[in-house]
């Protein structure tokens, strides 16, 4: 019986929320915009017009690249990428080939949802390229919006580190919250803003032990790669690859060997369909950008960067399981947002919520107390929530009796040494009470009559 | 088409990488030249003018008219064209002036100069008259 083994390596684009496009100065904000309203010469492709690279969308890109752990570049350049496409105005996109902006990363991820806890994948490269044109189908009809054309795009290439669909969308995920945290893009897969395509293959496991998956760098690359586009939606991305790791693992097992190709994902028909064959594979014919001067970074600019990256979600989670004492589920919860992280902190670090950590996080994740509220205004809140309630000793007295009184068999079982009968009693006397009573009062109190009865 | 194909698979390093390093080599030459000189005076074009339409009579005219002008451009070091004289049929001869990187200024006083020293405008007024261009 062989065992097939997924080999997937993931393709991401991220596109950046810069006020500029690439490069011009057209408003980078497409989404929801009348069509073809932020367009000028150079987005446009016209004869003549030449790029002005945006700084701050080569500087996002290279936080993006040191927070996944990638060595950014002294030098780089970009490249034009040549295909014939309507949405592509200049005949060429302006990306990057042989020397990109940063390379060589990995990423540590932490989460209650990995198998194992934690597991590191490797980035072969990050670079720089633009987006292009919307083509929106009507009927029989294509139209070309310009909107998007040049909005800067960031293209993250990972090493074929993943065997699972689950470890896929978990890289995602992180690589979504680390995103938003640097605050360089919305990452939304439904919005576009974040795109998926991986490289899938199947190989057979090379030996009949069970090895570690993660460890990928031992067996040989499978002959052969399939690329899946169109996945518009975390949801999808689970289905999209079991589909074609089945599909693949049944040509396989006739012997044969899938074909090279790019597939696209259908998620009403719900499987992959081929859209190019390794025939018609495009001759890109890259050559460095003329218009473009070449980049020499300084190291000082470099080391600038490094120290300007806020502290990671990974960081931050192991920081608040240490720190604050929480469960390792809600320091995930609390870290996936870097504003909720930064909340959370602002109540602990007041002087009165000490020890409070795994108290306010239940009291955030569960909605108790809004967390629109000023800090103040959230511990003023929490002191009055969690205050201990004053017990009428009076009526305790009377209705502690009543109950041990109404219940004599519990009363017998919990003397007997069943001991865990004491928390029906003490519901007994929070319901008497109509619940204004402090339970660990009430406990004592029931405790204390039961062992003078005896 | 030829950028097409010079840039095609297989053809970038016979093609493409080779001619960039071609151009290291023209860049390289003009550098040695300049640690002597300060110009290069040499003509901007094979001919003088020819008929309207002549042109057609020439294939590869353009790249046959560029010849003296770009290895200046491949390098990217200035130049400066100026009328000097006519020939035989009045028709105008020019000249170019070569400088190394930055000595713009440089060439445009040279210019100045030259116009001064010579009838410049005197025989694009002769030029103009002998080729009944008045109207």
């Amino acid at each position: 019986m062989k065992t097939y083994i997924p080999v997937i390596g993931l393709e991401i684009h991220v596109e950046l929320k810069t006020k500029s496009k690439m490069f011009c100065q057209c408003s980078a904000d497409y989404f929801g915009a009348k069509p073809n309203m932020h367009v000028c010469p150079v987005c446009m492709g016209m004869p003549g017009a030449l790029p002005v690279p945006n700084k701050t969308a080569i500087l996002w890109m290279q936080m993006i690249g040191r927070a996944l752990g990638c060595k950014l570049k002294k030098n780089s350049k970009f490249d034009r990428k040549h295909y014939s496409y309507p949405d592509l105005p200049k005949g060429y996109q302006i990306s990057q080939y042989d020397e990109p902006f940063a390379v060589k990363g990995k990423v540590l991820i932490t989460s209650p949802y990995l198998k194992g806890g934690a597991k590191e994948f490797h980035i072969t490269r990050v670079h720089m390229e633009e987006d292009t044109a919307k083509l929106i189908h009507e009927g029989t009809n294509t139209l070309v919006d310009f909107n998007r054309s040049s909005v800067p795009l960031v293209e993250i290439v990972t090493e074929p580190d993943f065997s699972d669909a689950d470890d896929v969308k978990t890289f995602l995920e992180e690589l979504q919250v680390i995103v938003r945290y640097l605050g360089v893009s919305d990452a939304d897969m439904e919005k576009g803003s974040m795109r998926l395509e991986p490289n899938i293959s199947v190989r057979v496991a090379e030996s009949s032990k069970l090895k570690d998956e993660s460890n990928n760098s031992t067996f040989t690359l499978p002959k052969y790669k399939v690329e899946v586009k169109n996945i518009n939606s975390f949801k999808f991305v689970k289905a999209a690859i079991e589909y074609e790791v089945k599909r693949q693992i049944e040509i396989l097992e006739k012997g044969e060997l899938p074909k090279q190709e790019t597939r696209g994902y259908d998620d009403i028909k719900g499987g992959t369909y081929s859209q190019r064959s390794k025939e018609e594979a495009q001759d890109y014919r890259y050559f460095p950008e003329p218009d473009i001067p070449p980049f020499e970074f300084s190291d000082e600019y470099i080391s600038r960067i490094e120290k300007s990256l806020p502290t990671l979600p990974s960081t931050r989670l192991a920081y608040f399981i240490s720190s604050y004492g929480l469960k390792e589920i809600d320091a995930f919860i609390l870290t996936r947002d870097k504003k909720l992280a930064d909340y959370f902190e602002m109540v602990l670090s007041n002087e009165k919520m000490k020890n409070a950590g795994q108290a306010v996080a239940n009291i955030i994740i569960n909605k108790k107390i809004a967390t629109t509220f000023s800090v103040s205004e959230f511990i003023t809140q929490f002191l009055e929530l969690t205050k201990p309630i004053m017990t009428d000793t009076v009526l305790l007295d009377a209705t502690v009796k009543a109950v041990i009184h109404a219940n004599e068999k519990a009363v017998t079982e919990y003397t007997n040494g069943k001991v865990s009968v004491i928390m029906f009693l003490v519901g007994q006397v929070m319901k008497g009470m109509k619940g204004k009573a402090d339970p660990s009062t009430a406990r004592k109190a029931l405790e204390e009559k039961i062992k003078a009865k005896s | 088409m030829l950028g097409t194909y010079t840039l095609s698979y297989g053809y970038y390093d016979a093609f493409y990488k080779k001619a960039q390093k071609v151009r290291t080599l023209i860049i390289n030459d003009f550098k040695r030249v300049f640690k002597e000189v300060d110009f290069i005076i040499g003509t901007p074009s094979p001919i003088t003018a020819i008929k309207l339409g002549d042109f057609e009579k020439y294939p590869f005219f353009g790249e046959l008219m560029d010849k003296f002008n770009e290895p200046g451009a491949m390098a990217g070091i200035p130049g400066i064209n100026l009328p000097v004289g006519l020939d035989r049929n009045g028709l105008p001869i020019g000249m170019q002036l070569m400088a190394n990187y930055f000595r713009e200024s440089d060439l445009l006083n040279a210019s100045y100069q030259f116009e001064k020293e010579t009838d410049f405008m005197g025989v694009i007024k002769k030029g103009v008259k002998n080729l009944n261009l008045e109207t």
